[in-house]
C-alpha cells in the first residue's frame, strides 16, 4: 500500500475511533437499568388544583437473582403532582429517585375528575412523549385511578398485566370496547366525535358484584362492564351500561365475537356464541333528515340450551328470533343513550362524509345536536350453525 | 511383451527428456569430473553430518552417490539401485555412458529419475529427498525418488470434521498431497504447477487447477503474486496468505485454506486455483467467496432439506454470534422498550445490584472467555479439562451468585460462543467483530449498531478477491449460483450448468473468457 | 481493455434497489414540520399523479443513454457547448448535492434528536454518520450499490411486516374522500410536492454511464418510479385507514404508524423502524455524496487536490448539515414546494444539451461528410 493511502486511512481510522470514545463521554442519553423505575401503569386524578399521577412501577421482591416472586409483591406504586400532567412527571423522579420509563407502560387509568376536565389535557403529553407506548390500553375510573392502581391482584408478574389482560378480555369477548392510546388521541384530534372508554370499578369487598363474578381475593378485585362517554371536545358526559356498551360494540363494528343468553321464563335458557360477526351501518340520506341503516349478521354456535317448561315447538327458530331481538335491543339503546347524550359516538359523521361530501359539509357542525332526531333501523341476521357436542336440548 | 514394456520406457524416457530442468545461468554446472564436482558440493552442505556420500567404483569407473540421511529408503536403494549395479557384469573396458545407459534402460527404478546439470539442483534434489548418483566424466547427475523420511500418516483431518464424508485429509509431504488430489481428479486438464518459495527455505508449493476451467488472468495474478514474496522461510500457508490477499487488514478472508483434498477437488473444478505447500497439511485456495465459509463437505452428503436447513443454520449462528451481545447491551441501556417485559423484568432484577453497567459487563465476560479459550488451546490435554471446569464454574456459577454480572448475561456469551463455533473459517472476525459491536452498542445504541453494520456491510461488498467481488452470487446476483448458497438445492438441480467462478465478477464474459467491451466507460468524472 | 472501464460498473436492477432506498429517506422523513401535507385521497391520487408525470421527465434520460450511454450529462454538456457549459453544469449539480446532503443530513438529525434520543446534540449524531460517510465513499459506487441490493429485501421484509402488523387495526373509514372545491389543486399541489422531493430524477443522469447496459437506464428508472410509487401507495393507504388525518398531523407519520404496529413478540416497532430510516438516509447520503465528489473531478483533475478539496468541502457541509438541523424553518424554506428544480435539472436541462449534441452533430456531418455521430462517442473509447 502506498504510503499516502496508509496515512489517510489511518487518519480517518482514528477520527472514528475518537469519534467514538466521543460518543462515550455519555452526552447520548442512556441511564441503566438499575436506575430506571419501569413503569406499567399510570393513574391520572386531578385534585386540588393539580394533577396526581400514580405510578405502579416494577420493584422485584428477590433481585439479584432470576427468580421473580408473585405479583403483588413485584410492585410498588408512587404518586407525584404536579400543575399539569408533564409537571408531575417530572416531578417523580424527586419522590424517589429513578427516572421513569414510560415505554413499557401498558394501562392508563383516568379518574373522574381529571376526565371532567379534558381528555387531551390528561393524555397529551403521553401522547407526545416519543418513550411511552401508544398501544397503552386507556380505562375510566368513575372514583380515582390511584384506588384502581393500588388494587390487589396475584396474575402475572404486576397487577397492571392482570388490568391490561382484563382489559383486553373484555373487548375480545364484547363486553366493552377496548380503546388504545393513540384512538383516544386520533379521536380527540378529530374533533368531530366522541369516544367511549371502558369503566373500570372495584368489586365491594363484602358483597358480590351485579355481574356475578364472585369476589375472591387471589385473582382479581376489579371488573368492567361499563363504558364512560366522552363529548368530540373531550370532555366526560356520561356512563353506557352494560347493555348500552354492547349495543355501541355492535353499532362501531368491533363485535369480534362474543356470548348471547336468551332467557325465555318457564321455558328454556340458551346460550350461544356469536362469531364471524360483520357490521355494517349506512347513512340514508333524506332532503330534510338523516337516518341509518345498521345491518348485523353474525353465525353463532349453540352452546347451551336448557328446558325449564314444555319444549318450545322449533327451538332454533325461536332462540334465533330472540338473539336477533335482543341485538337490536342492545343497538337501540346504545343509540338512544349516544342521542340524550348528543354525542356522535359511532362516527356517524365519517359514514355521512364517505357518502356525500356535500352534505357532510352541511351538517357538521349540528349533527351532534340533532342526533337524538336520527333515526335508527336494524336488521339483524343469526344463523346458528354449529351446535356444540351436544344438539339436543337437556331438559 | 517385452517390446510394449521397452516402447512404454521409451516414452517415459522423452517425456523426461523434454520437462528436464535447465541450469540457471548464475547456478555452478557439474564439470564431469566427480572429484572437482564432489568438493563443490561438500562446500555447498558445509561438511554437515546428514550429508552422506558413498563412492563405488564400477568397472573401474568412479561413481558417487549422494544422499541426506533419514529422508532416504535405504532398502529401496539397496535393492534397486546398489544391488543391480554392482551384481551385474559390465564389459572389462566399460565406459561411464554404458555404465548410464545400463542403468537407465536396463533396470526398474523409482518413477521420477531426473537428470540434473548443476550443482544447486543436486543440492535440491537431494533436499527432497532424492539419490543422486554421481558418475565420473558424465556431465549430469541421475536424481532418484526413493525417499523413505518420515511423516505423519494420511488422517483424519482436525480442522474440518465433518460426519458423513471421507476421513483422508493432507498431510505434510507435498508429493503425498498430490497425489490425493490426482486420485479424486482422473482428468487430463488436472494440472499441477511446482515451484520453490523462500530464498532460505526453499519450500516447494505446488498450484493445482483445471486447464479448462480456470482464467488465464487469474493464474496470471497468482503467479504474479507468488514470485514476488520475498521470505527468508515459508513454512505454513499463513505465511502466503498475507501475500495472496488483496486487503492485509481486512477481517473477512478473501484466501480460503482446507485441510480436505475433497474440498480441494470441488474448488478447483470450479475453476479456483489450489495452493498446496511443503510441509503444512492446509492448502490454500483462491479466489473465495464470503458464503463458501458457510459451504462444507457435509452439506453434499446429507438431504437437500437437511442440508439447507443446516445452512440456514449458519448463517443464523454467524449474525448471533457478532450481533447478538451488541444488541443486547445496546436494547438494554438505549431501548428498553423493544424487550418483552417479561423478559425485561428478568434483566431488571438481575442488574439491580450487579456493579457494572452492561456494556462493562458484556466486555468483561466475552473477555474472559476469550483468556480462557485460548488457554484451553494452549495448555497440554490433562490440563485443558482442569482449565475447562474452573472456567465453568468461575464465569457460569461463581460470578452471577456473588452478583458481579447478571445471569441472562451468561447465557448471552454462553450461545454467543457456540454460535461462534458453528462457522469456523470466520472465527477470527466474529472474535474481533464481537467486541467493536459491544463498544458501539454500549456508547450508540441501536443507532451506532446499524451504522457500524453498513460499514460493515459496504466494506464486504468493497472487496474482492482477484478480481470476484466476494459477495457474490449474491451480490452481483447469479440465480445459477444461488442454487447453492443459502440453501442447498438438490443434485438433480446442481446438475445443471452453473456459473463458474470468474463469471460471479459482475461483468459478463462469454465461454472464451473475454470481457464484455461494448460500454466501456472512459470518461474521467465516472471514477471516484 | 482499460482495466479501469469495467471497474465503478453497476447492474440496472442494484442502480434500481440503490435509488429506492435513497428516496425512500425522503418518503419516510414527510413531516408537517418540513412542509405541507395533503391527507386522504388527496394524498393518494397526488401520488399517482406524480408517478405520471415523474414518468415524463424521463424522456430526455432515455434519449441520452440510447445515443451517449458514455458519457454522463456534465460529460455531454461539455461536447455540446465546451468547458464553460460542462463546469457550469457541474457547478450547478454540485450545488444541488450540496443542498441535498445538508437538506438530508439536517432532517436525519432532527428525526434523531426528536425521536430516538431526544434532545441529544446534533453534533455527536452526525459525527460518526458523516465520517461514515466519508469511510464508504472512498469504496466506490460497486460495494454501496452492492450493499443497498442486499439491504433492499430486508428493507421491505421489515415494511412489509410494518404494513401486515397494522392490518388489523384498518379500516377504510378512516380514509377522507376528496373536498367538495378544489380538490384538483389539492392533488396537483400534492404531486408537485412529491416531485420537488426526488432528486434522484436527476440523479440518474450522471449514474447511467456506471450501468453495465447504459440503454437500460431509462428502464431502470421507471421501475425505480414504479416501485416507489406502490410503496407510498402502500404505505399510505395503511398510514391513513389506521390512523386517518390525526396520523398526518404527526411529526412523523410513518414513525407513527411503526409505535401503534405491534406483532406479538416485537411490541414496539418503532425503534425497529428506527433501524429502516438509518439505512435510508446512510444510503442516501452515501449517494448524494459520491455524485458530489464525482462533480469536483470536472473542476480539478489531480486526485490529491481533488481529495484535499472534497474533504474541505465536506467540513463544511457538515457545519451546513449541523446549522440546518437546530433550524427546522430553514429546512422547510428549502424544500421547496414546488417542482421547479427537478423539473429543470431533469427534464429541460438534459433536453437542451440533447438538442444541442443533435445540432451539432448535423453540423458536423453537413461539414465532413466521412465524420458519424459515433465520433463524438467514440472520441474517448
Amino acid at each position: 500500500m502506498k504510503p499516502i493511502r496508509r496515512k489517510r486511512r489511518m487518519v480517518l481510522l482514528w477520527a472514528l475511533t475518537v469519534s467514538l470514545l466521543f460518543s462515550c463521554t455519555g452526552c447520548l442519553s442512556s441511564t441503566p437499568l438499575n436506575r430506571q423505575s419501569i413503569v406499567q401503569a399510570i393513574g391520572i386524578d386531578y385534585e386540588n388544583g393539580g394533577y396526581t399521577l400514580s405510578f405502579q412501577i416494577f420493584s422485584p421482591s428477590e433481585s439479584g437473582g432470576s427468580n421473580i416472586g408473585a405479583s403483588a409483591d413485584n410492585a410498588k406504586q408512587i404518586t407525584s403532582t404536579g400543575k399539569t400532567v408533564s409537571e408531575a412527571m417530572a416531578n417523580s423522579v424527586l419522590v424517589q429517585g429513578k427516572r421513569m420509563f414510560t415505554g413499557q407502560n401498558r394501562v392508563i387509568v383516568i379518574g373522574k375528575a381529571a376526565a371532567e376536565r379534558g381528555l387531551l389535557n390528561a393524555l397529551d403529553y403521553f401522547g407526545g412523549d416519543p418513550a411511552t407506548s401508544r398501544n397503552a390500553q386507556v380505562l375510566f375510573s368513575e372514583t380515582t385511578a390511584s384506588e384502581i392502581l393500588g388494587a390487589k391482584g396475584n396474575q402475572g408478574i404486576l397487577p397492571a398485566e392482570m388490568l391490561e389482560q382484563i382489559a383486553e378480555n373484555a373487548g375480545q369477548h364484547g363486553k366493552i370496547p377496548n380503546v388504545k392510546l393513540f384512538e383516544v388521541l386520533k379521536a380527540a384530534d378529530e374533533d368531530d366525535k366522541g369516544v367511549l372508554l371502558p369503566v373500570i370499578a372495584q368489586i365491594p369487598q363484602d358483597s358480590e358484584s351485579k355481574s356475578g363474578t364472585e369476589q375472591i381475593d387471589s385473582v382479581s378485585s376489579v371488573h368492567l362492564t361499563q363504558a364512560a362517554a366522552f363529548t368530540k371536545d373531550g370532555f366526560f358526559c356520561g356512563i353506557f351500561d352494560e347493555n348500552e356498551s354492547r349495543g355501541a360494540l355492535w353499532l362501531l363494528n368491533d363485535m369480534d365475537h362474543t356470548k348471547l343468553t336468551v332467557f325465555v321464563p318457564k321455558q328454556y335458557t340458551a346460550a350461544l356464541e356469536l362469531y364471524e360477526v360483520n357490521t355494517t351501518l349506512s347513512p340514508i340520506l333524506n332532503q330534510d333528515k338523516i337516518s341509518f341503516h345498521l345491518t348485523v349478521s353474525c353465525r353463532a354456535s349453540l352452546t347451551e340450551t336448557v328446558l325449564t317448561g314444555s319444549s318450545a315447538a322449533h327451538l332454533t327458530e325461536d332462540i334465533t328470533a330472540r338473539a336477533q331481538a335482543l341485538i337490536a335491543d342492545e343497538c337501540n339503546a346504545a343509540w338512544a343513550r349516544a342521542g340524550a347524550l348528543s354525542t356522535d359516538l359511532f362516527r356517524l359523521k365519517d359514514h355521512i362524509l364517505q357518502k356525500d361530501t356535500a352534505r357532510y359539509e352541511q351538517v357538521k357542525d349540528t349533527f351532534d345536536e340533532t342526533l337524538s332526531d336520527c333515526l335508527l333501523t336494524t336488521s339483524v341476521t343469526v344463523t346458528i350453525d354449529r351446535y356444540g357436542k351436544e344438539y339436543l336440548p337437556f331438559s | 511383451m517385452f517390446e510394449s514394456v521397452k516402447g512404454r520406457i521409451d516414452a517415459l524416457k522423452t517425456a523426461m527428456t523434454e520437462n528436464k530442468p535447465q541450469p540457471q545461468p548464475n547456478e555452478h554446472r557439474l564439470t564431469g569430473s566427480l572429484a572437482d564436482d564432489m568438493v563443490t558440493l561438500r562446500a555447498m552442505f558445509s561438511n554437515s553430518s546428514d550429508f552422506l556420500t558413498r563412492e563405488i567404483t564400477i568397472t573401474g569407473v568412479p561413481a558417487a552417490f549422494l544422499m541426506i540421511e533419514g529422508m532416504v529408503n535405504l532398502q529401496t536403494m539397496s535393492e534397486m539401485l546398489l544391488e543391480p549395479l554392482l551384481s551385474h557384469r559390465f564389459p572389462a573396458h566399460a565406459k561411464p555412458q554404458d555404465i548410464c545407459d545400463y542403468i537407465e534402460n536396463r533396470t526398474i527404478l523409482a518413477a521420477d529419475t531426473i537428470h540434473v546439470y548443476s550443482c544447486e539442483q543436486v543440492f535440491r534434489m537431494i533436499m527432497s529427498g532424492f539419490v543422486v548418483l554421481l558418475i565420473d566424466n558424465i556431465p549430469y547427475a541421475c536424481a532418484y525418488g526413493m525417499q523413505g523420511f518420515s511423516f505423519r500418516s494420511v488422517g483424519e483431518p482436525s480442522a474440518e470434521v465433518n460426519e458423513l464424508g471421507s476421513r483422508e485429509g493432507f498431510t505434510e509431504p507435498l508429493r503425498i498431497n498430490m497425489s490425493m488430489v490426482r486420485r479424486r481428479i482422473k482428468s487430463p486438464s488436472l494440472k499441477f504447477d511446482l515451484f520453490p518459495v523462500g530464498r532460505v527455505s526453499q519450500t516447494d508449493i505446488c498450484l493445482i487447477y483445471m486447464t479448462d476451467r480456470v482464467s488465464k488472468s487469474l493464474l496470471r495474478q497468482l503467479k504474479r503474486k507468488l514470485s514476488s514474496i520475498s521470505l527468508d522461510v515459508v513454512l505454513t500457508s499463513g505465511y502466503l496468505k498475507p501475500f495472496l490477499s488483496g486487503t492485509p487488514w481486512s477481517l473477512f478472508p478473501d484466501v480460503s485454506t482446507t485441510e480436505r483434498p475433497d474440498v480441494l477437488c470441488a474448488k478447483i473444478q470450479e475453476g479456483r486455483v489450489a495452493i498446496l505447500i511443503d510441509g503444512t497439511p492446509f492448502a490454500l485456495v483462491v479466489p473465495c467467496l464470503f458464503t463458501e465459509n458457510f459451504q462444507s463437505l457435509d452439506d453434499y452428503a446429507h438431504s437437500a432439506f437437511y442440508a439447507s436447513f443446516v445452512r440456514i443454520i449458519k448463517y443464523v449462528s454467524f449474525f448471533v454470534s457478532i450481533l447478538l451481545p451488541g444488541i443486547y447491551v445496546a436494547v438494554s441501556t438505549f431501548h428498553p422498550e423493544l424487550l418483552p417485559h417479561a423478559l425485561l423484568f428478568n434483566i431488571a432484577a438481575a442488574e439491580e445490584t450487579t456493579p457494572f453497567p452492561i456494556g462493562i459487563e458484556a466486555l468483561i465476560i466475552h473477555f474472559l472467555y476469550e483468556i480462557m479459550r485460548e488457554a484451553g488451546l494452549r495448555l497440554p490435554r490433562p490440563i485443558g479439562h482442569a482449565v475447562s471446569i474452573v472456567g465453568a464454574l468461575v464465569i457460569g456459577d461463581a460470578a452471577v451468585t456473588a452478583g458481579l454480572i447478571g445471569a441472562p448475561m451468561v447465557m448471552i456469551v454462553a450461545t454467543t460462543a457456540i454460535a461462534s463455533f458453528v462457522v469456523p473459517p470466520l472465527y477470527e472476525a466474529i472474535s474481533v467483530l464481537r467486541f467493536f459491536f459491544i463498544l458501539v452498542g454500549m456508547s450508540m445504541g441501536l443507532y451506532g449498531i446499524i451504522l457500524f453494520s453498513l460499514v460493515l456491510f459496504v466494506n464486504v461488498c468493497a472487496k474482492t478477491s482477484f478480481g470476484i467481488p466476494i459477495t457474490a452470487p449474491v451480490a452481483p446476483f447469479s440465480l445459477s449460483a444461488m442454487r447453492d448458497t443459502f440453501l442447498r438445492l438438490s443434485f438433480r438441480t446442481l446438475q445443471k450448468k452453473t456459473a463458474s467462478i470468474e463469471q460471479l465478477n459482475g461483468v459478463a464474459t462469454g465461454t472464451s473468457g473475454k470481457e464484455d467491451t461494448s460500454n466501456t466507460n472512459t470518461d474521467p468524472s465516472n471514477r471516484s | 481493455m482499460n482495466a479501469n472501464a469495467r471497474t465503478h460498473r453497476i447492474s440496472a436492477p442494484q442502480l434500481l434497489m440503490l435509488l429506492f432506498l435513497s428516496r425512500l429517506f425522503s418518503v419516510l422523513n414527510i413531516s408537517p414540520v418540513f412542509g405541507t401535507l395533503y391527507s386522504g385521497m388527496t394524498l393518494l391520487l397526488g401520488t399517482l399523479l406524480s408517478f405520471c408525470l415523474q414518468c415524463a421527465f424521463l424522456f430526455p434520460l432515455w434519449l441520452l443513454s440510447r445515443r451517449y450511454g458514455g458519457k454522463t450529462l456534465i460529460g455531454c454538456a461539455g461536447d455540446a457547448g465546451g468547458e464553460w457549459l460542462k463546469k457550469g453544469a457541474a457547478l450547478l449539480f454540485l450545488l444541488m448535492f450540496s443542498v441535498q446532503i445538508c437538506g438530508s443530513l439536517s432532517a436525519f438529525s432532527f428525526f434523531m434528536t426528536s425521536i430516538v434520543f431526544p434532545n441529544a446534540s446534533s453534533v455527536l449524531i452526525l459525527i460518526p454518520f458523516f465520517l461514515t460517510l466519508i469511510l464508504c465513499v472512498r469504496w466506490g459506487l460497486e460495494s454501496f450499490s452492492r450493499a443497498a441490493a442486499i439491504f433492499f429485501w430486508l428493507f421491505l421484509l421489515s415494511a412489509a411486516s410494518i404494513c401486515i402488523g397494522a392490518i388489523p387495526s384498518a379500516d377504510l373509514l378512516n380514509i377522507t374522500p376528496l373536498p367538495t372545491q378544489g380538490a384538483f389543486h389539492n392533488i396537483f399541489s400534492a404531486a408537485l410536492g412529491e416531485i420537488s422531493k426526488n432528486g434522484e430524477l436527476y440523479c440518474l443522469l450522471l449514474l447511467y454511464p456506471s450501468l453495465r447496459t447504459p440503454k437500460k437506464a431509462a428502464h431502470s428508472g421507471f421501475w425505480f418510479l414504479l416501485l416507489t410509487c406502490v410503496f407510498m401507495l402502500v404505505t399510505q393507504t395503511v398510514i391513513l385507514s389506521v390512523l386517518s388525518d390525526f396520523g398526518m398531523e404527526q411529526t412523523y407519520p410513518y414513525y407513527a404508524l411503526a409505535s401503534v404496529v405491534d406483532l406479538s413478540v416485537l411490541q414496539r416497532l418503532d425503534s425497529f423502524h428506527m433501524s429502516l430510516w438509518i439505512v435510508c438516509a446512510f444510503f442516501r447520503s452515501l449517494l448524494y455524496l459520491f455524485l458530489f465528489k464525482k462533480c469536483l473531478g470536472t473542476f480539478v483533475i489531480k486526485k490529491k487536490t481533488r481529495a484535499v478539496l472534497f474533504y474541505s468541502l465536506a467540513v463544511f457541509l457538515f457545519f451546513g448539515s449541523v446549522f440546518l438541523a437546530d433550524h427546522p424553518q430553514a429546512v422547510r424554506a428549502l424544500n421547496t414546494s414546488t417542482a421547479i428544480v427537478p423539473a429543470l435539472l431533469a427534464f429541460v436541462f438534459p433536453l437542451v444539451i440533447f438538442i444541442l449534441l443533435k445540432r451539432k452533430e448535423k453540423r458536423n456531418e453537413t461539414n465532413s461528410p466521412q465524420k458519424t455521430h459515433g465520433a463524438l462517442m467514440g472520441a474517448d473509447r
